[in-house]
């Protein structure tokens, strides 16, 4: 069983005249010490999911129906008093923007000390030693604990936010784009800094991304989300052998060190809005090889291998379509053709 | 800590200067002043002889830069030398008329910045609905009316129909205390206080809401605020971040509205009879009072520049962005 599972989660934003379901009946698990690799474009209903599962979700955003099960503890519908127990302590969060990620006045020390009050009760000179303790665990020199956010650069506030995401060594953390907005090199740096926290510590984690690149390196199984949907997932058979034409498109969407000169692929135009989603499969629209069926029907997640599901109609013609996915070619014709 | 200490040390720079300045406009201004100041101890029966003494006397026809190094070092050192008509140092006229324009206007900013601050915030919270929308144009409406005019109609209603509370005044005629405290602890004091503090709460009240109203939508679209929830924090907590970056802006918004309160009571003091600084000031005029005249310009002056001064200094320590910038 999953330490941290969902079961056909539906989440829905209410907008001024109606509603958008950016979150369509996602399941997923997430087993004892694995690293889960979520990726998606920006609007798929990744990071609604992280939200979700911290029970953050905006005024107007809310879990229709399905379940989010912590341990086998449906957590979706608990009460703040309940979930706070939970949060930080069982599930903590590096977030996306950790620019802003820090309230501006106070100081960096004072805010994970805030964290620990809010859920232990532990000795002043404990607390200081557990807060070095994690400063030493991403690389910050404890000098600047009583810094001010503003005086840390990018990089550093996020490594801050890591340590502390980790000062109570939670059950389970989510790293929401964990590095967006950070230039390359920093990228780097963090992704290394969590992933050796995840090997080191055995920690269960869920990184959301729109990398490929990122979860191929970092993560032990991916998950593919399109338009509110789960279209593929599995272990590093999804980068070798992806099923979902879309994943075909990510793969060969980014630079291949071992195959230099290969034109990259990219995906044309955009994902169909939340709240007028096409009747079949919602990648059709942008599939060089969608027919009239995908169009039409929704296809429904298959299991294609050892742990390793797509939602496509075409499963047994993926060995051809990845040839021609690997065509930069072939995705422009498509985009001409719809 | 350093950048702290040298921004302070700037600050306070730009006050002396602009002190400097404002006494060097003043001694400009009154220079050109049409009339003398000599014209109220002249008599049209002065021989030449006597009005040269007389000038003599006062320093009139030394030449101009030691009548103004003269007058710097007066206005520095709260010399402001005696009233023409009441015979009394004017220091200790401006020190009592400060006093009883603080009388009036400390409750009223405080009691504003309050009431403001909850109305505020609620309204913030409130963002969207009806009652937001109806209180937000009163409140715009209450900030665009002067508020001699409100003055005016509240006195008019509450003092002459209804007789509830005195026309003016700060107390009743022969209640002086014996001190400026044993006055403002007075009861009579407070039944004076009532009318002239509610006209400048309906202005002054409108600031820190409309404030305080923005600055709470702002924050409350903050990431911080969700980062605060996953930690799992209490409700009050969350509530307490966002209010403590609401409030940044109020702090430099109270400093300069005391400031500007401190001058900006002149109608409202002439209609409630209010025997402060700036009812002091336009009597002082109106006599060519000079020294007295000069003294109030001054302080008033002196006192905004000091308020804000001190939004500046507290802003520094309340948001430690402030000193680097």
């Amino acid at each position: 069983m999953g330490v941290l599972e969902l079961r056909d989660l539906c989440i829905e934003y209410s907008l001024g005249n109606g509603a958008a379901l950016a979150v369509d009946k996602v399941s997923l698990a997430i087993g004892e010490g694995e690293y889960l690799g979520l990726v998606g474009e920006s609007g798929c209903g990744k990071s609604t999911i992280a939200k979700a599962i911290l029970g953050i979700l905006p005024r107007n955003g809310r879990v229709v129906s399905g379940e989010i099960l912590y341990r086998g503890r449906d957590i979706v519908g608990l009460s703040v008093a309940e979930m706070n127990r939970l949060r930080w302590q069982a599930i903590a969060l590096i977030p996306q923007s950790a620019m802003n990620g820090f309230d501006p006045v106070y100081t960096v020390e004072q805010q994970i000390a805030e964290a620990i009050d809010a859920h232990v009760d532990w000795p002043v000179a404990r607390k200081r030693e557990r807060i070095d303790e994690m400063f030493a665990l991403v690389g910050l020199e404890r000098s600047r604990l009583t810094d001010y956010p503003h005086q840390f650069s990018g990089g550093m506030r996020q490594r801050a936010m890591i340590a502390m995401a980790m000062v109570l060594d939670p059950d389970v953390v989510v790293a929401d784009e964990p590095t967006t907005g950070l230039d390359v090199i920093v990228q780097d740096q963090i992704l290394h800094r969590i992933k050796q926290i995840h090997t080191s510590l055995k920690k269960t984690m869920l990184l959301i991304t729109h990398d490929m690149a990122v979860v191929a390196e970092n993560c032990d199984r991916i998950a593919v989300m399109y338009a509110g949907k789960l279209v593929e997932h599995g272990a590093h058979d999804v980068f070798e052998r992806p099923f979902h034409p879309y994943t075909m498109g990510l793969c060969n969407a980014f630079p291949d060190l071992a195959d230099v000169g290969r034109a990259l692929v990219s995906i044309p135009m955009a994902p169909p809005p939340l709240d007028a989603m096409p009747p079949g499969c919602r990648f059709a629209e942008r599939c060089p090889f969608a027919t009239d069926l995908c169009r039409s029907e929704e296809p429904e997640l298959s299991s294609v291998g050892e742990g390793h599901a797509a939602a496509c109609h075409y499963i047994a013609r993926a060995e051809e379509f990845r040839e021609r996915a690997r065509l930069y070619e072939t995705w422009q014709a498509g985009a001409v053709a719809t | 800590m350093n950048n702290l200490r040298l921004y302070l040390l700037r600050r306070l720079a730009l006050l002396l200067f602009v002190t400097a300045a404002v006494l060097t406009i003043l001694f400009v201004m009154f220079k050109l002043l049409p009339g003398n100041p000599l014209s109220v101890f002249i008599d049209s029966n002065f021989s030449e002889e006597m009005i040269r003494r007389q000038k003599q006397l006062w320093g009139l026809d030394d030449p101009l830069w030691l009548q103004y190094v003269r007058y710097m070092w007066n206005m520095l050192t709260f010399n402001f030398g005696t009233s023409f008509f009441q015979m009394t140092p004017v220091r200790d006229i401006v020190v009592e008329k400060l006093l009883h324009t603080g009388a009036m206007i400390v409750p009223a900013v405080v009691l504003s910045v309050v009431l403001g601050t909850l109305l505020g915030s609620w309204l913030g919270w409130r963002r969207g609905s009806r009652q937001e929308g109806a209180v937000v144009i009163g409140l715009l409406a209450l900030r665009s009316v002067p508020s001699f005019f409100v003055g005016i109609i509240v006195l008019m209603v509450f003092s002459y129909n209804l007789g509830w509370f005195p026309p003016g005044g700060m107390v009743s005629i022969g209640g002086h205390g014996d001190s400026f405290l044993g006055t403002i602890l007075s009861l009579d004091f407070l039944y004076h206080l009532v009318l002239p503090c509610l006209v400048l709460m309906t202005r002054e009240i409108t600031s820190p809401a409309l404030l305080l109203r923005s600055t709470m939508l702002e924050v409350k679209g903050s990431d911080f605020l969700d980062i605060l929830r996953a930690k799992g924090l209490p409700e009050r907590r969350i509530v307490m971040h966002a209010t403590r970056n609401a409030l940044l802006p109020l702090v430099t918004d109270v400093a300069v509205m005391m400031g500007f309160l401190f001058q900006g009571q002149v109608l409202l003091e002439i209609i409630f009879a209010w025997p402060g600084v700036g009812r002091e000031l336009v009597t002082a005029l109106n006599d060519l009072d000079y020294p007295v005249a000069q003294a109030c310009f001054f302080v008033m002056a002196l006192i905004i520049l000091m308020f804000n001064f001190v939004a500046d200094v507290l802003y520094a320590f309340i948001d430690p962005r402030v000193a680097l910038s």
